[in-house]
């Protein structure tokens, strides 16, 4: 059963309602509706072609909705609500044949920022010393950051990064995570954030929305899913079926079976007694030990894979 | 608005492809100028007149400053648009522009002025240069003939439509090599077309091509030219540029890149 939790009590920054987006040949985001509160650390997750990036672009009004609706910041004129806003989407959109700065230069025209707010961006993302190189020349990791030097022009208060940490090195992508948990922190600046690096957004959301194939699965604080991925018993044995059964019979229910084990979310302490039933049942019982059910399996699981 | 504007015209300020573009404009006209002062001089040389009895009439500085308008200064144009326009889309810059708010009527107005005043500069600076290498290389400044400065102002809003026609192409193709093939080789297809098209009518009282912006060109260029002819003038280019800037508003809004 499909589950949104909705976060209604806390000030929203993004709401949308029934949102969707119909492309010829497909409906790739289907009447989503998604509750990013004001502070938040918001991951949005989902396999490729899933429709995160599609519904960020309708948030940021880059392709319009076929249906649905956008709030911003409690306001339907996105218009102005826009100006409040900082993105990076899909490949930093950067003018190849200008410097990290003219290109900064350009963009604030239009999202505010000083030459001096610009220089201290630049050396915030780690460009500050690339010169006259032209943004084309620069590697992948640094396009990357100018990227995101431009979405942090003109102080926006919702930042929408699409994979930002794509192309950087494991200190480079350490830098933006800290960069993000600062701009959280000290400037209350909330973040929507897609990444398929599950680790490392699980080091830094504090919400989570599970997109698959268009649809919103489900919406779930980082508390309530660190209550969710708790700690199962996994057992590898010579006939799953048999054992599943079994335990059945015997009150456990929460279970999955996946390739060559089986994976049960309850009776953690009772594991020694789990191993007796089954081996006293026929089971022949070749590995059975307390599993650490990480995030990654909770969102493989949610994701239907 | 007013910031959008601020980047579109820092953009065409800052585009090396302006300056090239405007300085290969000027040089053709050096090269224009250069090969009429030679067939000159070979035409009024004593074979030549033999051979020929032609009388070649010299260029002057006004005959130049009408002619600058001429196919070469078109397909600069085009490409130089093309170049502009699409740089937005090719590099996926606009996307940053949508996401602070501006709409696609925005962006289409903000660009169309900045191709506007880009145009504008073009003509300016190749008139002047041509006015100012027919006095150098030719000597005579020339008489105005009738309509003078009508006819500068029909021949200025040729080029815009040319211009707008550019442009909208640029704007719905999205793409740099595609656009400037498209607004490069359209407009000969199209005279080839009407061309073709007087062939069939067969009509001495119609010329088609007379209809079209190039014919228009061709006309207003001349020497004198007559009250009738500058009305046709404004109104082709008027209906051109309107039809071309509505067709690109109209597709530009609807497309979602």
């Amino acid at each position: 059963m499909q589950e949104v939790k909705t976060q209604q009590t806390r000030e929203l920054v993004i709401e949308t309602q029934a949102l969707s987006k119909r492309f010829p040949n497909k409906l790739a985001v289907n009447a989503m509706d998604m509750h990013v509160a004001k502070g938040a650390i918001y991951g949005l997750i989902g396999k490729n072609g899933a429709g995160k990036t599609t519904a960020m672009k309708m948030i940021l009004g880059i392709i319009p909705a076929t249906s649905g609706e956008v709030a911003l910041f409690g306001s339907k004129d996105l218009k102005s609500q826009r100006t409040r806003i900082g993105s990076l989407i899909e490949n930093p959109g950067i003018y190849k044949n200008c410097t990290a700065f003219e290109n900064m230069k350009r963009f604030s025209m239009i999202a505010g920022g000083t030459d001096e707010e610009i220089r201290s961006l630049l050396a915030f993302v780690g460009l500050g010393n690339v010169g006259s190189k032209k943004a084309g020349d620069f590697s992948l990791g640094m396009k990357q950051r100018l990227g995101i030097a431009i979405s942090l022009l003109g102080n926006p208060e919702l930042l929408v990064l699409d994979e930002p940490i794509n192309g950087l090195d494991p200190a480079g992508i350490k830098e933006i995570r800290d960069l993000i948990l600062k701009l959280n922190g000290e400037r209350g600046v909330t973040f929507l954030i897609s990444s398929h690096l599950l680790d490392e957004l699980g080091k830094i959301a504090t919400d989570y929305g599970i997109i698959n194939d268009g649809k919103l699965v489900e919406e779930i604080s980082a508390g309530e899913l660190a209550e969710r991925c708790r700690d199962g018993v996994r057992v590898i044995a010579d006939d799953l079926e048999k054992a599943a059964a079994i335990l059945s019979q015997n009150g456990f229910t929460d279970y999955v079976i996946k390739k060559k084990s089986l994976l049960l979310h309850e009776g953690v302490d009772r594991s020694a007694d789990i191993n007796e039933l089954l081996v006293k049942n026929g089971v022949r019982v070749s590995e059975l030990y307390v599993h650490n059910n990480g995030f990654e399996e909770y969102f493989i699981k949610r994701l239907g894979r | 608005m007013k910031n959008l504007l601020s980047l579109e015209f820092r953009r065409l300020l800052r585009a090396k492809s302006f300056y090239i573009c405007l300085a290969i404009a000027m040089i053709m006209i050096l090269i224009s100028a250069a090969t009429n002062k030679m067939l000159l001089n070979i035409a009024s040389s004593e074979e030549f007149g033999e051979a020929f009895g032609a009388v070649i009439q010299a260029p002057t500085s006004i005959s130049m400053l009408k002619s600058t308008a001429s196919s070469s200064l078109t397909v600069i144009l085009a490409i130089f648009l093309s170049i502009f326009v699409t740089e937005d889309y090719t590099s996926d810059t606009i996307k940053n522009v949508y996401a602070k708010g501006f709409s696609r009527e925005e962006v289409f107005f903000a660009k169309y002025v900045s191709t506007v005043a880009a145009t504008f500069v073009f003509f300016a600076v190749c008139s002047l240069f041509s006015f100012a290498m027919g006095k150098a290389i030719f000597g005579e400044i020339g008489n105005a003939g009738e309509n003078l400065v009508p006819s500068l102002f029909a021949i200025l809003l040729t080029v815009f439509a040319y211009a707008t026609i550019y442009f909208t192409v640029a704007v719905c193709i999205k793409k740099t090599g595609a656009a400037i093939a498209i607004s490069i080789i359209g407009p000969i297809v199209l005279t080839l077309l009407l061309s073709l098209g007087n062939a069939a009518i067969n009509s001495e009282k119609i010329n088609l091509t007379d209809y079209w912006l190039d014919g228009r060109l061709s006309i207003l260029q001349q020497a004198n030219v007559a009250g009738k002819e500058l009305l046709i003038g404004f109104v082709v280019s008027g209906v051109a540029l309107l039809a071309a800037g509505a067709i690109g508003f109209l597709i530009n809004r609807a497309s979602e890149k």
